[in-house]
């Protein structure tokens, strides 16, 4: 079982407070796909993802952006257990999707990076700790089912 | 993954923008890492004071940033520009290359909180490849 410093469960319950989801989704995600672009083959069924410009303002990738930063949600909810809270997903990213799960951290790095610019000098070194265990214990939870 | 044209012409502009906060954003990154990533503190036993703002990092900061500086400046051909870099990195310092990766990351996020209007994702890409051609550049003589 994870275990969190008050100040780490304060700063993730913060962090998320203060984000705009409808902001910081889109932008994580359509910033892994112009970054990483091999992580766009996941997504053949989301139309015009040839250039930044297509990706950013594509009505797809944006509404995937909020699914995903509201599937992150469910692990802010529910600090104390998000090995089995995402015990489903893992098995879905798996074995339906398929995905490779070291995707996992490139969108963890542009998701900190979004963060880190909407927070700005609020992100501190230890903000981004906190940030950081959170997402490794996401990712590592998300890893989990895969066989 | 080699810089295009185009992704040496766009690290050089955002450069630009970054020289005059470059000894902050290095120190800013440097004390980051050290932070998130406490493994990387193994490198720096020898300071005496490795938290954030601290005097050994602020300097520290300050000449990492000026090897990527140098870098830009030699970005059409790495490898040989960066030599003497590698071979301290390789023979004195021995520092694992995998960290190279986790202090480009950190000197992306200072990036995004420093310059959140000019590190756009074209940015961003463009620089992440630099920083791993940097990175190739200083594994060069390992092994």
């Amino acid at each position: 079982m994870v275990k969190w410093t008050d100040f780490e469960r304060a700063t993730i319950q913060d962090i998320f407070s203060k984000i705009d989801y409808e902001v910081v989704g889109p932008a994580a995600f359509s910033r892994c796909l112009i970054v990483y672009p091999w992580t766009q083959r996941y997504f053949g069924g989301f139309g015009n993802l040839y250039n930044a410009a297509a990706i950013t303002s594509n009505p797809k990738v944006a509404a995937h952006g909020k699914v995903v930063i509201a599937g992150l949600e469910k692990a802010v909810k529910n600090m104390d257990d998000i090995k089995s809270t995402y015990k489903d997903l893992s098995v879905l990213h798996s074995e339906k999707l398929q995905v490779d799960p070291d995707n996992f951290n490139l969108l963890a790095d542009c998701l900190t990076i979004v963060v880190a610019g909407q927070m700005g000098a609020a992100f501190t070194p230890e903000v981004h700790a906190a940030f950081q265990k959170f997402l490794a214990v996401v990712v590592a939870s998300l890893r989990k089912q895969y066989y | 993954m080699s810089l295009t044209a185009k992704d040496k012409e766009t690290v050089k502009a955002f450069w630009a923008k970054v020289v005059p906060k470059a000894e902050d954003i290095g120190q800013d990154a440097l004390s980051r890492m050290l932070v998130v990533y406490p493994q990387t503190k193994t490198y720096f036993a020898h300071w005496k004071d490795l938290s954030p703002g601290s005097a050994p990092v602020k300097k520290h900061g300050a000449t990492v940033m000026g090897g990527v500086a140098d870098a830009v400046a030699k970005i059409d051909d790495l490898t040989s520009g960066l030599l003497n870099l590698s071979e301290l990195h390789a023979f004195t310092l021995r520092v694992d290359p995998a960290n190279f990766k986790i202090l480009a990351h950190n000197i992306l996020v200072v990036f995004a909180i420093r310059l959140p209007n000019d590190f756009t994702p074209e940015v961003h890409v463009a620089v992440d490849k630099f920083l791993a051609a940097v990175a190739r550049a200083l594994s060069e003589k390992y092994r």
